[in-house]
């Protein structure tokens, strides 16, 4: 259980009167929501990897990113992955490193919604799994950008399958000599 | 008023932290953050939002003809605000789009919205960067919920940096606006 202190706010009305109808909506406590809006706000809103993102309705990226070419937007994604995503990370803290990139595009997906993310490890291949409801191109973008990621780290190409609503990226380990 | 939460001590650290490093207090930055999740998370989850970096959205929206960035942007004010505005306000009415407008401007980060009167003669103008098939879009959508939904015909202008809509206001409907 996570450890937690008291803290006194003084709140305007109209958003303490808000904040009191959510939790009887959601059949929760009030630290409950609070806590999850403020871990938000600072996880998410505040960090390097992502603050200046802007919100926008998955419908419009839906149909922006049906007009592409598939090619098109795999190679749109080797772009964000190379020259939005690392610089980003990086900025965050200049130790990079496989598993900060690993946490940050988990970030990406638990916050942006757009996708989300699993890495499983089975005999010393590592699967990393994008699922997305947003249509093929998306997919090809998120191979795009995890092929730049991991060759940055890894040093070699990686295998990446792509379907309409599923990106995997798949990896041995190096068997030690 | 005053209302006292228990919040994860990490959660509560980084407050502190971001209080610190920004000078204002604690109490500040969590009443934005619970404003923002009354006002807005609620009404972005409706509305199927997600988050992209500007520099990628920007590169899709590119792609567009000035023709299709329009069509987008009547398409996203028909299936996306639309349905928000009702499930948010009830009705779509003159007051709540323009409160919509107001809160999509203040969160979104897109644009900055300017609505000013003279006797029955409405002006809306939205300001923001990013050119002209943003301000393409934006009229789409404006198309889409005045002329559409409203029932408000209107004359419009759009250049690289605003798209902005005039109209009148029958006698009828002057206590709304």
């Amino acid at each position: 259980m996570k450890k937690s202190r008291a803290r006194t706010f003084r709140l305007e009305a109209d958003v303490d009167e808000a904040i009191v109808r959510l939790a009887e909506e959601d059949r929760v406590s009030l630290s409950q929501v609070a806590n999850k809006a403020l871990r938000r706000y600072v996880e998410w809103d505040t960090a390097p990897t992502t603050s200046g993102f802007v919100s926008v309705p998955s419908l419009l990226l839906v149909k922006l990113m049906a007009e592409l070419k598939e090619e098109k937007a795999h190679e749109l994604g080797r772009w964000a992955g190379k020259e939005l995503f690392l610089p980003n990370v990086k900025a965050g803290n200049p130790t990079m490193s496989l598993e900060r990139a690993e946490s940050n595009v988990r970030m990406l997906g638990d916050y942006g919604r757009r996708f989300t993310f699993d890495h499983g490890i089975e005999g010393g291949k590592h699967v990393f799994t994008i699922g997305q409801k947003m249509g093929r191109n998306w997919s090809a973008y998120y191979a795009g950008s995890l092929e730049s990621i991991f060759e940055t780290f890894l040093g070699k190409a990686i295998k990446v399958t792509v379907s309409d609503n599923m990106c995997v990226a798949e990896f041995r380990e190096k068997t030690p000599p | 008023m005053t209302r006292t939460l228990r919040l994860d001590d990490d959660v509560d650290d980084a407050l502190e932290k971001m209080a610190q490093e920004r000078g204002e207090s604690v109490n500040a930055i969590a009443g934005r953050a619970l404003r923002k999740l009354v006002e807005w998370d609620k009404l972005a989850g409706n509305a199927g939002l997600v988050l992209i970096s500007p520099v990628t959205l920007s590169r899709l929206m590119g792609s567009q003809t000035l023709e299709q960035a329009g069509a987008l942007g009547e398409f996203v004010g028909n299936e996306v605000w639309k349905p928000v505005i009702i499930s948010r306000f009830g009705e779509v009415t003159l007051e709540s789009v323009l409160k919509s407008i107001e809160l999509i401007g203040r969160y979104m980060g897109r644009f900055n919205f300017v609505y000013s009167t003279e006797g029955t003669k409405r002006v809306i103008t939205i300001r923001h960067s990013d050119g002209l098939n943003w301000s393409k879009f934006y009229l789409g959508a404006a198309t889409s919920l005045f002329s559409g939904a409203l029932g408000l015909p209107f004359k419009s202008t759009i250049t690289e940096e605003l798209a902005s809509i005039e109209f009148e206001i029958p006698a009828n409907k002057m206590r709304e606006s």
